[in-house]
């Protein structure tokens, strides 16, 4: 009995799936994917959070750790929740990669892979990198075919191809890093952008 | 100046609140009850008791009061009246957005009750940006837990035999590396 009382105020899995959905918003994607060892309640909670952030200092285990090998467990954490995730519909996608050495190989599984394997159905679209040099040499390196785009925030080279539902978009590149066919196909997809920004070209 | 326009609404236990109208319309649910013109003698919350309901006005009151006083300082004219906790943020437009911020913070420094009171009566209200502040703090209190503790701050029960847990943990390996 006395364990049942104590139980009985979890009220945090007592709320409904909508809201805890949102709550697991907030966290950064892998303490979210984890709280599937809670309890049978949250087992399944993870996959439909309509939110999935993914910062590359988070799979970093300190600052004196290989950055290779959080670039690894974030690769390998990024192939897998994207294959798993079932929300019909992301309010927002974020990737926020730093990289300290231009590394061709890393660079470009992180790009077409998993994004071009599962096209995101992404309100809310931002991507930020730390250097430039890793994209000089494939610049078409990022392929993005999110038909509900909203809002789009880039400073990586990428191929875009958007729905009518984006308006805003903010892109910060080089010139010289869009290559024509991402130049054909960034011209030819913002049919309904409303505010746009483009620097460095 | 003219007095701002009230609306009185009732909380689940029978409490009536009167509030102007810019603070009460931070919640959607109320709004659309004042556009529907059902505001006679009253707005019925039967899904909100009287101590979540003061606590959610306090919020609605000083957010409504400091976009008041935001627009008021951009076009000139005094910041409008509100009662209570408002005197130390109308001075300056500029210091609106850090004093909102540690409002916020304090805010939500409250039993997890309490929290889960706010977090329920904010979606019924729809008032968007504390149904993300209650979001994000309970997000804070599971951030940086292993599995264990976070049972052990919320109460949650496990209910997987040993080889169901570790089932689970090996299929998720991905997250927890």
């Amino acid at each position: 009995m006395a364990a049942a009382a104590k139980w009985a105020r979890d009220r945090l899995s007592a709320l409904p799936d909508e809201l805890l959905h949102r709550v697991l918003s907030f966290l950064p994607a892998q303490e979210g994917v984890r709280t599937t060892v809670l309890s049978k309640r949250w087992t399944d909670l993870w996959r439909s959070v309509p939110r999935i952030i993914l910062d590359f200092f988070n799979f970093r285990r300190g600052s004196r750790e290989d950055w290779t090998k959080g670039w690894k467990r974030m690769e390998d954490f990024t192939n897998n929740i994207l294959m798993l995730h079932r929300a019909p519909r992301l309010d927002a996608f974020r990737l926020n990669a730093f990289f300290e050495h231009h590394d061709e190989h890393r660079h470009r599984s992180m790009g077409p892979g998993p994004i071009d394997e599962e096209p995101l159905d992404a309100q809310d679209y931002q991507v930020y990198r730390k250097s430039r040099e890793d994209y000089e040499e494939n610049p078409d390196v990022f392929v993005i075919r999110a038909p509900s785009l909203v809002s789009l925030h880039l400073d990586i080279p990428f191929s875009l191809g958007a729905g009518k539902s984006l308006v805003r978009a903010r892109i910060s590149l080089e010139r010289g890093e869009l290559s024509p066919r991402s130049e054909a196909m960034l011209l030819g997809s913002p049919f309904s952008v409303i505010s746009f920004e483009l620097k460095g070209l | 100046m003219a007095s701002p326009a009230m609306v009185t609404l009732i909380s689940s236990d029978d409490a009536r609140f009167e509030v102007t109208e810019a603070a009460a319309t931070m919640s959607q649910t109320i709004r659309h009850m004042i556009e529907d013109g059902c505001t006679d003698g009253g707005i019925p919350l039967p899904n909100v008791p009287a101590r979540t309901l003061a606590k959610v006005l306090e919020y609605c009151n000083k957010h409504a009061a400091a976009t008041a006083a935001e627009s008021s300082a951009a076009g000139g004219a005094a910041a409008g009246s509100d009662s209570g906790s408002s005197s130390s943020a109308d001075s300056a437009g500029k210091d609106d957005g850090v004093d909102l911020a540690s409002f916020d913070k304090a805010f939500v420094e409250v039993d997890t009750d309490t929290l889960y009171d706010l977090l329920l009566a904010a979606n019924y209200l729809d008032v968007k940006t504390l149904l993300d502040l209650c979001c994000q703090k309970v997000a804070d209190m599971i951030r940086g837990k292993t599995p264990e503790q976070i049972r052990q701050t919320f109460g949650i029960k496990n209910d997987f035999s040993p080889e169901e847990e570790e089932k689970i943990r090996k299929e998720n390996q991905w997250a927890f590396e």
